[in-house]
């Protein structure tokens, strides 16, 4: 049992990355595009916003 | 003043798809332009974005003459796909609010009145992302968010359209992923958020921790319409699989809340737990709204649901420097970050929701409620403190916001808690 939420919260991080291992392994995951993430300030905003393709 | 051709032919437009809404409302009853947008409490408008017609065009159409009533003027003004959209708005968004959007493809626009009550039940119909509390698309079709920016936009809609493409074999794989990550002894149990690692975005071999972090902080709202749909659809088929008498649970709270936490350290949270045969960990994001729903889905099959309810700090959960949202997301193992207006939404309203909902059903046989409270050392209450059932959801975003833009935390854990800002720019 965690002692701490601290430790509780690594180990639900922990347990969401053993669903996705299990996921890859069961062929379960879905292609949802381009997974490199855009660059950011440091506010969040994007470095470079630019309106590209439609989505269909 | 010169007016370019391409301003000319969008004015025509928008006043083409005016006309267009002012006939789909008069249609409807409405009787003013108050009622304009997918507003829970208007089923007509509701109804006319087809999103359960099976109507929809994934593929874009041209703004100008419309054949079809549109869902909303929000709808149609994130239809016309020739204009990227400048937003304006709060200031606590900062530059994220007015980034340029992607409007969807045509189709029904996910923009609801958080605060609606339809059916006057004391449980608000819709929380601001996910599906209809009652929902377990599909049908309807799934609706898209509002202002999503051209990634995100693609995040949501490819996730969407592999889910419309075979729902029951997403569900079904989702429901395997589920049991085969049970600790033995263990009920299954049942989350939004978990069912997106079925999203590459969540979880790619290729991409290291520190970029599937951003990802994850930086798009979870724009999977988590599909999300909901799926692991509700995996529940309910969970749920057939019960028997007459068998007894589930439910978590209810906050975002961040440390509902699991907390269930883990209340013994007799634990013996309902041990004594269940599936759980729903109801994401914060949904305020509680699914309660009604999953009481009916459990009480025709005989099943007793039992709610656990975790009240916590909101100020607290968030900006908590050791244990709080923000700083866990900032964790390249973890990365799951919430919306400040979500996560405002979670503790305002959904604390508001579990009461009513509990006043309604303190007295049926198939429904039983406890009450914890994480406040470092998780306890047993007696029922939801009455601060929490004050708590204001503006002022909650708003002290959401101003401690992420003021920390320290990742850019991209600022822009996941800031989003919302631009998405829901008008609430």
């Amino acid at each position: 049992m965690p002692d701490s939420e601290k430790q509780w919260w690594k180990e639900d991080a922990d347990r969401v990355n053993k669903m996705c291992q299990l996921a890859a392994k069961n062929k379960a995951v879905v292609n949802c595009g381009d997974a490199n993430p855009p660059e950011l300030n440091e506010d969040g905003s994007l470095k470079e916003d630019k309106n590209e393709d439609s989505v269909s | 003043m010169k007016i370019s051709d391409r301003r000319k032919k969008a004015l025509v437009d928008a006043i083409g798809s005016l006309e267009t809404l002012v006939i789909e409302l008069k249609n409807c009853g409405a009787g003013s332009a108050g009622n304009v947008g997918f507003q829970s409490n208007n089923t007509c408008a509701r109804g006319s974005g087809s999103s359960d017609s099976g109507k929809d065009k994934e593929k874009p159409k041209p703004a100008a003459a419309p054949k079809k009533p549109v869902a909303s003027a929000a709808s149609k003004r994130d239809s016309d796909k020739s204009k990227p959209e400048k937003t304006g708005g709060s200031k606590l968004g900062g530059r994220i609010t007015h980034e340029r959007t992607t409007p969807p493809p045509p189709g029904s626009l996910y923009k609801p009145n958080v605060e609606s009550d339809k059916d006057k039940d004391g449980v608000t119909d819709y929380a601001r992302v996910g599906v209809g509390a009652r929902d377990v698309p599909p049908p309807p079709k799934l609706s898209r968010l509002p202002n999503l920016t051209n990634r995100e936009r693609k995040a949501e809609q490819s996730f969407m359209k592999e889910f419309h493409k075979n729902p029951d074999k997403m569900t079904e794989d989702f429901r395997q992923i589920v049991k085969g990550s049970t600790k033995p002894g263990d009920p299954p149990t049942f989350g939004t958020d978990d069912a997106k690692v079925l999203s590459s975005l969540w979880h790619d071999n290729n991409l290291p921790l520190n970029k599937r972090s951003v990802n994850r902080a930086t798009l979870n709202v724009a999977l988590h319409q599909t999300a909901n749909a799926i692991a509700k659809r995996a529940f309910v088929k969970e749920l057939d699989g019960l028997k007459k008498g068998d007894e589930i649970m439910v978590t209810v709270g906050g975002c961040g809340a440390g509902k699991g936490y907390a269930l883990k350290n209340v013994p007799q949270a634990l013996s309902i737990k041990q004594k269940s045969k599936a759980v729903w960990d109801s994401a914060g994001d949904q305020n509680a709204t699914e309660n009604p729903w999953i009481q009916s889905e459990a009480q025709k099959r005989g099943i007793k649901v039992n709610y656990v309810y975790v009240h916590a700090d909101p100020k607290n959960q968030w900006a908590n420097p050791e244990r709080g949202v923000v700083k866990r997301a900032g964790d390249p193992n973890d990365g799951r970050m919430v919306d400040a207006k979500v996560f405002a939404d979670s503790y305002a309203i959904g604390a508001k929701n579990h009461q009513a909902f509990y006043e309604r059903n303190k007295d049926n046989k198939f429904a039983a409620f406890i009450f914890l409270e994480n406040k470092g050392k998780p306890i047993l209450l007696e029922g939801i403190p009455k601060e929490a059932l004050n708590y204001d959801r503006h002022d909650l975003a708003k002290f959401a916001a101003e401690v992420v833009r003021k920390s320290d935390a990742p850019a991209h854990v600022k822009r996941g808690a800031l989003v919302g800002f631009r998405i829901w720019k008008d609430d």
